[in-house]
């Protein structure tokens, strides 16, 4: 399926974290600007996150205003519900939970 | 690369940049295709500090296109996703001078200093 005649939504991710240890760079975006086609899901996004900072996808956790996103919103439902009238890029925050020992 | 068109897959294409992204707009530019994304031209020119000489002739298999300014507002200001005035403040809605745009492609976004991420919905349990 051919996406990319998609419209494009512009999107600023930041990292939400209270630690400032090692790990830190590492698992915070160098590059948080982003753009993908309208219809890309937070599933979507999570799982391209997780392939950039090598991370599990149930440490990925995408936020706006402080409340997590549901899997399944495609970037353009979240644009129109909290976003509409505002300048591009979308902010959106993420965390990266710690990985739990097995 | 390695994704051929004529493969029906499920490919979502993420960019990522360091820097703020130019604005990217959906628009028809002629009736014998349908909407495709587009980067104005002078946004390009301005981010690569290139002129436009120099620019079609490093890149002369990047096809520019031309579109009237008030058709391209038109078009332009039906997104939802412009819905912010400012955004759309520097064009005249009913000139007649004509805008350069340049296609969105892969070769593109790796000019700007951008990188492309691939996903592949298959993989997706």
């Amino acid at each position: 399926h051919f996406y990319r005649y998609d419209e494009q939504v512009s999107l600023c991710l930041e990292r939400l974290s209270s630690s400032s240890g090692k790990d830190k760079n590492k698992l915070t975006l160098q590059q948080k600007y982003v753009r993908c086609s309208a219809r890309a899901e937070v599933r979507h996004l999570r799982r391209v996150l997780c392939h950039r900072l090598s991370v599990e996808k149930h440490q990925v956790q995408m936020l706006f205003n402080n409340e997590s996103l549901p899997d399944h919103m495609t970037m353009k439902q979240l644009w129109l519900s909290h976003w509409f009238g505002k300048s591009q890029p979308l902010v959106l925050h993420y965390t990266i939970k710690d990985k739990r020992g097995r | 690369p390695g994704e051929t068109e004529e493969e029906q897959r499920d490919v979502f294409e993420f960019e990522f940049s360091d820097r703020p992204l130019l604005p990217c707009y959906n628009i028809q530019v002629s009736v014998s295709q349908g909407p495709r994304n587009w980067l104005l031209l002078s946004d390009v020119l301005k981010r690569l500090k290139m002129t436009a000489r120099a620019f079609r002739a490093a890149f002369s298999h990047i096809e520019v296109a031309t579109i009237a300014e008030a058709e391209f507002y038109k078009q332009a200001s039906l997104s939802q996703l412009f819905s912010c005035p400012e955004e759309l403040e520097g064009f005249v809605p009913d000139s007649k001078e004509l805008l350069d745009l340049v296609e969105f492609t892969a070769e593109l976004v790796a000019l700007l200093g951008s990188s492309l991420e691939c996903l592949d919905t298959r993989w997706d349990p």
